[in-house]
């Protein structure tokens, strides 16, 4: 790796500053875990490395009555899936972040910094996605808060233009009774990228549907929502045939490839039946606490 | 900083000085740079766990770590796990020696930092607790049984008054 | 386990023990030399490529380069005899190494590496066996003339036969054909599996004057020593090899001629030179477990009866090996034994073809054949409804049954010998792995879950093996310290596999002192007698038993300067507790005061030839083979395709475990790496390109913790019954683990869903496809 210029700014400020002088030929870092996989394989050689992990105040996760939970994007992946606050009001987003990577991994990788990685099957996307999580970050020209949801364009790639910095994720309070859950594929039973990664949110009235969200990780060019999976459901009982209904149209959603982890055609049909596990699961998860 | 700047590591209670290159991770200064070669790579791309330390009493990837990021932090690594004074082995380093804990030995620092930091945690883990905290730890030499009898044995030696420090 | 031993049977302290958790253990990597420079390889990026030009000029001027390495300026000589050179301007398989640069820093010669400029002529090549078979395939070496291997000038296979093939027969197997009442015929192919050792390939080099010194993580140092001696023109004598700093091979660690050009590059600049491959350098650049399409085809009878076995391996070579033909003919033993088939047949021959060459890997053939012959065994059972426990204990092999060593199967001539009374292990394994696993209550018959619920499918499976343990020429020395402890001196290598611990153990037993005053000193050239090293499961077999040896010569030794002090004669004697006795008395004389004052006390052994081990009824030689038997249930989850492996019973016959813990974390190492081997461990060459696309650990996924099942899920039996062969009867067992595994695990999946996988590779996605297939009819 040859590098020429390192820089650690110490607040946000001095971040914005140095962004938008060097952000064209910068790569920020903040964990690593997922940089410096890319840096030794030669595959991405930044002249500058702006290193953000000694922000002080972007390491946080507060409950705030308006906004709702707010998430500093310093904060690592570790603490997310630990914490009681989002295992208690929003666990799907726990769930997905204790599947990821490895136990060290956790304690170094930041929930800001996997985002930014934008990997299609990230897993803590699809459990933002489906509680309506937003993204908000900040550059020279002021701040933007834009929904998880469309913050991606592309594999490795988001919205955020080069002199940006990801600051904080925000989700919205949700019903009493909503339940999610993220259900993922991996090669084997140990830790593992997601092969296929579903998400699910539900917010249900006895046996009706009020409300659903599925969103889908490793399927396509980013995470997406299955749309027309969630129309099949929304506000209908739940039966057997629905739910298999809705789990075929969200595999007839995705767009999976063909790639050395797995065939298009085997995940297409893990769709199905992922979807299927992650409704059933939020289902009996948001019945047994109603 | 553009050239090598200064840095200074605290790694098992010692100051060191250095002047790393920037990209030099914490798994090469730690080998290479202060000798202390205890630290095994296997992988060099924080898919193994074997390069696993503890900084601020946390398991981290030696290999995903800039040196220069590691400054002011403890930095544990296996050779600061025995007591400095006496040199007695750790009762995790005693119950992976007792009940052969290690085949070729390349993940067992790995897997003793890692257990130290579950234990400091949770000192009465389950089987399910240790296999969990170990997930990250890979064993080619496919010890995985022994390894966690090793884990629960330290615990009930930490319990019955071995020392965790 | 026995008793009547103080350390043998003993799970002692290993004694490489406290080094490894002190972080103390120094493996090559770790090692640093003063003024010691670093060297990187360039690879070629084409599977089959002319090199029409290569200019190193840039990267020689780059400050900080030493020298540089081209086929322009190295020996042209052949390394372990195999086609390739040190450096060749043709190159035979994506990853070969065009070019080497040694500079002060690993990272300025990977820098250099950038700045070589070579311009290649792409070749035709092949990499399936099937195309590389035809007539008119792309040929791998032209020069050769074809791509089945049949023997070079170097390197001469005395039973294969013109046109390729190496065969072993008994019996005739069409008369038992036409004696069958059913017949399947089968196609099963194996995984590639990489050794994946945890240190990458590392090799330091060092000339003192015109004395080489190799620090080479290797098992078998004596290859090496002389490959190295031979491709660099110098005496063997002015060569040593150093390799007590070795880490998991898995048998097949060795540098090959990684070794001979960081020696001419440290030669060249007259500093120690340290060569230490990256993680993917090691998928690419070494060698990987053989592959075989096997076809196998049985007949039994309603009674079953097996009345003939014929078997064709087509094995996948890759581009080269230095194993030659003896993986196969391991193989050829393991489709002609394992059970008592009057009426046998097995060939097999070696094609080349453009991808990385095979060497050695845990097994040695055995295992790849055996995956195939236990889920053809599975189906005969199947075909004559017979429980496939009964079946194998009716038909596996027993005392007396023949057997040869795997070498005859190449050199010849074929004279069978027998299996030893310790074979008689095998039936009791079964029933023993039967009962732990309880095999009667879960099996529900053929094509019957064990349970289903949902769409979980628990299954239940058997399988057999078989490995030999290798009695070869080997030595050994131990000398007495003037305080009466020992070292013993031996080639042999720690790994992991507990080898100086075993050793230790052996020679304490023997000489009659503590296992703490034992200290091995293993696997240096300049030190130990030469022994091949660790391979072939002759460690036990073949190295410690000449320590033992030795120790015996030693304790004579001591016996005869004690006689005139004990005033005894050397039968009235014994050692135990560091003290010679005369037997049935008190009176002793301390070990250590004999050798305070004659420090020369040395004991000396060698092997005695494999024709002198016969046996005691027939007078046939007895050839030392280690039996295992797996019984695994597993969980099949039939809308994932996630296998779980939920239980494992495996027993294993090691003669006599000279230490049990390291016997069951050698059983623990079988069965991670089988189920690696067939469910996790996908090694992906590219169709087209022959480049291997996953040579890193987050796509070539190894077991972990999760993925074995719970510590009281794991059930070992350990049979003794001591073989006529080795130390105290002890045997190697470590290869014999890795047999049974897999395919029991294949059967069990069997059982689980009831649709065979034939394909190699048992992934979810293979699972979901074959259910998918046999639903559609």
């Amino acid at each position: 790796m040859v590098l020429l210029r390192y820089l650690a700014p110490s607040s946000v400020e001095e971040a914005i500053s140095l962004l938008s002088k060097y952000g064209d030929e910068a790569k920020v870092i903040s964990g690593g875990t997922d940089l410096l996989v890319q840096m030794k394989h030669n595959v991405l050689l930044p002249n500058c490395l702006i290193n953000i992990s000694r922000i002080r105040d972007l390491d946080y996760i507060k409950y705030d009555q308006t906004i709702g939970l707010r998430i500093g994007a310093l904060t690592t992946v570790g603490y997310v899936a630990k914490s009681s606050l989002i295992q208690s009001k929003f666990n799907v987003l726990a769930q997905g972040a204790r599947l990821l990577g490895t136990p060290a991994i956790q304690n170094q990788a930041t929930i800001g910094g996997n985002l930014c990685n934008a990997a299609p099957s990230a897993d803590i996307v699809p459990p933002l996605i489906v509680l309506g999580a937003l993204a908000k970050f900040i550059g020279i020209d002021g701040e933007r808060i834009v929904p998880v949801e469309d913050f991606f364009t592309g594999p490795g790639v988001t919205i955020m233009k080069h002199y940006q910095i990801l600051i904080e994720i925000q989700i919205p309070n949700i019903e009493l009774h909503a339940a999610g859950a993220y259900v993922k594929q991996t090669r084997g039973r140990g830790p593992d990228l997601a092969v296929v990664g579903v998400a699910a949110l539900v917010v249900m009235d006895r046996e009706t549907v009020q409300e659903v969200k599925i969103a889908l990780g490793a399927v396509a060019p980013t995470p997406i929502r299955a749309k027309k999976a969630e129309g099949i459901l929304r506000g209908m009982k739940l039966s057997d045939k629905l739910l298999e209904e809705s789990s075929q149209a969200a595999s007839y959603e995705s767009r999976p490839i063909d790639d050395i982890r797995s065939s298009a055609d085997f995940r297409r049909k893990l769709v199905a039946v992922l979807t299927k596990r992650a409704v059933v699961q939020a289902v009996q998860q948001a019945q047994s606490e109603a | 900083m553009i050239s090598n700047g200064l840095i200074v590591l605290n790694v098992n209670g010692v100051r060191y000085e250095l002047r790393p290159r920037v990209t030099a991770t914490l798994a090469d200064v730690l080998r290479e740079e202060l000798g202390l070669t205890g630290t095994k790579i296997m992988c060099n791309e924080g898919e193994c766990g074997a390069c696993t330390v503890l900084i601020n009493g946390r398991p981290m990837l030696s290999c995903m770590t800039l040196a220069i990021d590691a400054q002011d932090k403890d930095i544990l690594t296996i050779e600061g796990l025995a007591d400095p004074v006496t040199g007695d082995l750790h009762p995790i380093q005693k119950a992976f020696v007792d009940h052969s804990g290690m085949q070729c030995g390349v993940c067992t620092p790995g897997m003793i930092l890692t257990a130290k930091a579950l234990l400091d945690e949770n000192p009465s883990p389950s089987e399910g607790d240790v296999r969990s905290a170990l997930s990250g730890n890979l064993c080619r030499c496919g010890n995985y049984r022994r390894i966690t009898e090793c884990v629960l044995s330290a615990a009930e030696m930490l319990k019955a008054g071995g020392k965790n420090e | 386990m026995s008793n009547e031993f103080s350390v043998l049977g003993r799970g002692v302290v290993r004694k490489d023990a406290v080094e490894k958790v002190r972080g103390e253990a120094k493996y090559i990597p770790d090692i640093q030399l003063p003024k010691m420079l670093h060297a990187k390889f360039l690879r070629s990026p084409h599977a089959h490529a002319k090199i029409t030009s290569i200019d190193t000029s840039k990267a020689e001027k780059l400050p900080g380069v030493k020298c540089v390495l081209t086929h322009n300026n190295v020996p042209r000589v052949h390394p372990l005899r195999k086609f390739e050179y040190l450096l060749d301007e043709t190159v035979h398989y994506p990853g070969e190494e065009v070019a080497a640069v040694v500079a002060l820093t690993a990272e300025i010669a990977e820098e250099a590496l950038r700045l070589i400029e070579v311009k290649y002529e792409v070749l035709p090549a092949v990499f399936e066996v099937e195309e590389a078979m035809k007539p008119d395939a792309p040929l791998v070496h032209p020069e050769y003339g074809t791509n089945i291997y049949h023997g070079t000038e170097l390197v001469r296979i005395p039973r294969l036969t013109e046109d390729g093939w190496l065969r072993l027969e008994v019996g005739d197997v069409d008369k038992g054909f036409a004696e069958a009442d059913y017949i399947l015929d089968r196609v099963y192919e194996t995984p590639i599996q990489h050794n994946c050792s945890p240190i990458p390939r590392a090799v330091i080099c060092e000339w003192t004057g015109e004395k080489l010194t190799c620090w080479a993580d290797t098992q078998t140092p004596l290859f090496l020593w002389r490959d190295l001696a031979d491709s660099l023109g110098i005496p063997q004598s002015n060569v040593r090899i150093i390799s007590n700093c070795a880490a998991g091979g898995y048998g097949g660690k060795t540098p090959e001629k990684t070794a001979t050009l960081t020696a001419i590059m440290a030669k060249r600049t007259r500093r120690p030179v340290k060569t230490s491959y990256s993680r993917a350098e090691d998928f690419i650049g070494t060698h990987r477990r053989i592959s075989f399409k096997n076809h196998n085809k049985i007949g039994v009878k309603r009674d079953g009866t097996i009345t003939a076995i014929d078997s064709k391996i087509i094995a996948n070579w890759g581009r080269d090996t230095f194993a030659q033909y003896m993986v196969q003919a391991t193989a050829l033993l393991a489709c002609t034994m394992l059970y008592r088939y009057h009426n046998s047949k097995a060939e097999t021959c070696g094609v080349m073809t453009n991808i990385i060459g095979y060497g050695p890997m845990n097994g040695f053939g055995g295992p790849e054949a055996i995956y195939s012959i236990e889920k053809l065994i599975d189906e005969a059972a199947e075909k004559i409804e017979m429980d496939p426990v009964e079946f194998r204990l009716e038909n596996c092999m027993r005392y007396g049954d023949r057997a040869m060593e795997f070498e005859q199967v190449v050199y010849g001539p074929i004279k069978w010998g027998i299996l030893g009374p310790d074979l008689n292990s095998f039936p009791e394994l079964i029933q023993k792995c039967a009962e732990k696993a309880q095999w009667k209550e879960k099996w529900k018959g053929w094509r019957t879950p064990v349970a289903a619920n949902g769409p979980k499918r628990k299954g239940i499976g058997v399988a057999i093996g078989m490995h030999h343990c290798s009695f070869w020429p080997s030595s050994a020395i131990v000398k007495m310290n003037q305080d009466g402890t020992a070292n013993v001196l031996s080639m042999g290598v720690e790994i992991g596999q507990g080898y100086s611990t075993a050793i230790a153990q052996v020679v304490a037993e023997t000489l009659g002192i503590r296992y703490e005053d034992v200290n091995p000193i293993t696997s240096d050239t300049g030190v130990a007698p030469a022994a091949v090293g660790n391979v072939a499961s002759s460690g036990t077999s073949s190295l410690i038993n000449s320590a033992r040896l030795a120790a015996e010569d030693a304790r004579r030794k001591l016996f005869e300067l004690a006689a005139p002090r004990l005033n005894a004669t050397v039968d009235a004697m014994e050692a135990r507790n560091g003290k010679i006795y005369i037997k049935g008395t008190d009176r002793m004389i301390p070990i250590g005061s004999i050798c305070l004052t004659h420090w020369q006390i040395t004991g000396t052994s060698n092997n005695p030839p494999v024709e002198s081990i016969r046996d005691e009824k027939t007078g046939q030689v007895i050839h030392a083979y280690s039996a295992a038997v797996t019984i695994a249930e597993v969980e099949v989850d039939i809308e994932t395709g996630m296998v779980d492996v939920v239980r494992i019973t495996s027993g294993h016959d090691c003669g006599r475990a000279i230490n049990p813990i390291i016997v069951e974390n050698q059983i623990d190492l079988g069965l991670a790496m089988s189920k690696g081997w067939v469910c996790t461990e996908r090694f992906v060459v590219d169709g087209k390109t022959g480049v291997m696309l996953n040579p890193n650990l987050l796509d070539y996924k190894l077991i972990t913790f999760l993925d074995m099942p719970q510590s009281e899920d794991i059930g070992r039996i350990i049979v003794e019954r001591p073989s006529a062969w080795g130390p105290f009867g002890a045997k190697g067992m470590s290869e014999t683990s890795m047999t049974a595994f897999a395919p029991a695990i294949a059967n069990s999946i069997y059982n689980a869903i009831g649709v065979r996988i034939r394909y190699a590779f048992i992934s979810p996605e293979a699972i979901l496809k074959a259910i998918e297939k046999a639903d559609r009819g």
